[in-house]
């Protein structure tokens, strides 16, 4: 289900319609698109994404546009179905990106046994501004057949932002560029079972921005993590049950001074007043999630959701927020155009053989 | 019951006293009752409607209360601002008026004569007489006054006297040595005159704004000086007064004339219990008490926003008047006085000194999924001193603009109607 602004939604929906026009008629690619509805299903979210698929022996690569708050996730071998809606904590700095366009490669390498080392790189340009983008490299190892682990590098360049604060009018915000690493792991416990965990250190230098109120912000550390377990095939083939804990991105060091007109003197000076105060917020916000998701047909998948949000958005006044959801996946047109692009292929081979 | 006491405007010269000047259509008619009593104002939410205020009626109709509301503490009542009365002398002994006298000075500028005091007392009663609920009181009531006593024995004020007293305004250094902010002369005499310009010019260029009468004579051009205030170097420094309502002039004004430019009207009748008969209360007519509504206009809004230089708080003035319908600006100027308007923030306001964008509504930030606590961001907004179009200093909280929250439309977060703004800024220190 998609709740919230159809209009950008609906944009997001065209671009994802235009990548397929594009690249559709690229014989060696494997096109599909999906435009996905509320992975993160936080109330008063609009989402919305679609995506290009190319698949090929050497690599695997996709395109995609995401609509307002859509939470992206990276398709590296990590990203089992749970983590789909965990991306705040999975890639905190791609959710920071409000409407992005972007893509992301996975070239395998160094190994004769197909995936065993995969080199991944990601860039998402925020679609609003064009100056905000996030961008990462990384590498993953099958350490053993149950055992896969991964580190990536990031930039994530903010334009009058910092860490997702924006401001307008007098409370404009310096350009920021946080440079980020993330860690992750997948162990199989059984056949069809495998916990993991990923954990994501920023760190974000501000820029200067003289004459601004809010110009003085200090080395800022930042930190997001996921934790959880996923088992598949409960009840038919392509369900799972999941279990996660998560926590989105949340400062843990850093400072703002903040210098507003607060005082005027009896000559009629005005001047500023000083206040600072810690980045950090006060709570640490902690989700935890159950879901199950089947397929119901080829094209469409439905996830049930029920989780447990302490101190949401990091705010220890915050109220615990529980909630239940229902999310509802639909992909169009991937077997037809593979369908058409094998067609063309036999007849033309056809063809060749005739002549 | 007092008889009334009548001054008939008249004018005399004389060749030591090129320009010996009248006090102007001055009615005093004693009233019954003392200072207490009246019948009540009813306090509404306003602390300052009180019955005091409602034994003013002057100050209703230039819709003071509202003002002294607006500033919430900053300095109200044209505190820290002098106001000189050029005219007869001031009785430093009523209870009205000795306070806000013995904050400024007396200055006898003629000591070879000696005023009435009684046309001057009840200018300084309209000024800053004291709230303190008895009798009534004055649009500036926090103000300091000086006495510039030009009066002569018969009656009238002295011309040369009345440019001493500009210089002397203009020259010393605190109110008690005689300096003035601004100065109310409730005085003059038909027809143009250059007698008073260089004088009038020395004091604005020193910082002193003068408040003129237009006169009683139900001319068509003001008086002189009211008349100079249009003179290019006085230019914005001088307001001339007519009295009437705003429903237009007083049938006994003269109207604003050449100086429509730099002309208000401000109420012709109003009450004063600074009239002589110590609290007393008597009426008080003419434009004589229409100029000091203007002067402790002034003070009013001076103390209200100290960055403003006198210039544009005589343009705030200017601009902020009522029009009166029907009254046309050759007669009416620029229209009633109305410090309400003259005290609320006139257009866009921005946030002081953010020298990149300076919107301040909607200003505002908000953070993405609450990763960054805006704590600090949303303390430090909570008084911020912002500009109107006229650059008029007011606190504004801009914290609810402030958000950790998920993204949100920040112009839904910040109405903009200015209601989020707390009063003129106070100039004293956090």
């Amino acid at each position: 289900m998609t709740v919230g602004r159809p209009l950008r939604s609906f944009r997001t929906a065209l671009v994802g319609f235009g990548l397929i026009a594009l690249l559709g008629a690229c014989d060696r690619a494997d096109p599909e698109m999906a435009f996905t509805a509320s992975p993160a299903l936080r109330a008063g979210d609009p989402n919305g994404a679609a995506q290009m698929v190319l698949r090929d022996e050497s690599f695997r690569a996709r395109v995609l546009a995401n609509g307002d708050d859509t939470h992206w996730v990276t398709f590296h071998p990590l990203s089992a179905r749970a983590t789909q809606s965990l991306g705040e904590a999975i890639q905190p700095m791609m959710s920071l990106i409000e409407s992005g366009t972007g893509g992301e490669i996975l070239i395998p390498f160094g190994s004769r046994q197909g995936q065993r080392n995969l080199l991944q790189g990601v860039l998402l340009v925020d679609q609003e501004t064009g100056q905000s983008y996030a961008g990462t490299v990384g590498v993953s190892r099958l350490m053993t057949p149950g055992f896969l682990a991964g580190v990536e590098a990031g930039l994530f360049q903010e334009d009058e932002s910092f860490l997702g604060l924006t401001g307008v009018g007098a409370l404009e915000f310096p350009d920021s560029e946080t440079q980020f690493w993330r860690a992750w792991i997948r162990h199989a416990t059984s056949e069809r079972s495998h916990v993991f965990g990923s954990f994501t250190r920023g760190v974000t230098r501000p820029g200067r921005m003289d004459g601004a109120i809010a110009g003085d912000i200090s080395l800022t550390e930042s930190v997001a993590f996921a934790l959880g377990f996923q088992t598949e095939g409960l009840q038919r083939i392509g369900d799972h049950l999941s279990i996660t804990l998560s926590s989105p991105l949340r400062v843990e060091d850093g400072d703002i001074t903040v210098s507003a007109p607060g005082t005027i003197t009896d000559d009629g000076e005005i001047r500023a007043i000083d206040t600072s105060g810690p980045l950090a917020p006060d709570g640490r916000e902690l989700r935890l999630q159950v879901e199950y998701g089947r397929p119901l047909s080829p094209s469409a998948h439905v996830v049930w959701q029920a989780w447990l949000q302490d101190d949401p958005a990091h705010d220890q006044q915050a109220s615990t927020d529980v909630g239940v959801g229902l999310i509802y996946r639909v992909r169009f047109n991937t077997g037809a155009w593979r369908v058409a692009a094998e067609e063309r292929r036999a007849k033309a081979a056809q063809e060749e053989e005739a002549s | 019951m007092k008889p009334h006491l009548e001054l008939t405007p008249t004018l005399s010269m004389s060749a030591a006293k090129p320009a010996i000047l009248l006090c102007l259509g001055l009615a005093l008619s004693a009233c019954s009752g003392s200072g207490g009593g009246g019948g009540g104002a009813g306090s509404g939410g306003n602390p300052f409607l009180t019955d005091e205020y409602a034994r003013t009626p002057g100050l209703s109709q230039i819709r003071a209360a509202e003002t002294y509301n607006l500033t919430r503490g900053g300095r109200e009542g044209g505190e820290g601002q002098s106001v000189g009365v050029i005219d007869d002398g001031i009785d430093g002994s009523h209870e009205d008026i000795q306070r806000a006298l013995s904050r400024g000075g007396s200055f006898d500028m003629l000591p070879t004569e000696a005023g009435d005091r009684s046309h001057g007392t009840a200018v300084a009663g309209i000024v800053a007489a004291e709230r303190n609920d008895r009798g009534t009181m004055g649009v500036a009531f926090n103000a300091a006054l000086v006495d510039y006593d030009a009066g002569t024995n018969d009656g009238f004020i002295d011309g040369s006297s009345a440019r001493n007293a500009m210089r002397q305004a203009a020259d010393a250094g605190t109110p008690q040595a005689g300096r003035a902010d601004v100065l109310n002369m409730s005085w003059g005499s038909t027809g143009t005159t250059t007698f008073y310009t260089e004088d009038m010019r020395y004091a604005a260029d020193r910082g002193v704004v003068m408040v003129v009468s237009t006169g009683n004579d139900s001319l068509a051009e003001p008086d002189s000086p009211a008349s100079v205030v249009t003179d290019p170097q006085i230019a914005g420094m001088g307001i001339a007064v007519a009295a009437g309502t705003r429903r237009g002039l007083a049938s006994y004004s003269n109207a604003c004339g050449s100086a429509a430019q730099y002309c208000l009207v401000a109420p012709g009748t109003t009450r004063t219990s600074a009239a002589g008969t110590r609290l007393g209360i008597a009426s008080f007519s003419g434009t004589s008490a229409a100029a000091p509504h203007v002067a402790g206009a002034f003070a009013v809004l001076a103390a209200a926003f100290p960055n403003l230089s006198e210039r544009q708080i005589v343009e705030r003035m200017l601009s902020t008047a009522d029009p009166i319908p029907g009254c046309p600006e050759s007669e009416c100027g620029q229209g009633f006085l109305n410090m309400e308007r003259a005290l609320n923030a006139l257009g866009s306001v921005t946030v002081a000194g953010a020298s990149r964008n300076p919107n301040a509504a909607p200003a505002g930030a908000v953070g993405r999924g609450g990763a960054v606590s805006t704590q600090a961001i949303r303390a430090a907004m909570q008084g911020v001193v912002v500009l109107d179009e006229g650059g008029a200093a007011f606190y504004g909280d801009l914290s609810p603009s402030v958000s950790a929250g998920e993204a949100s439309d920040l112009g839904e977060l910040m109405r903009i109607d200015n209601s989020w703004m707390s009063g003129p800024a106070d100039w004293t220190s956090r």
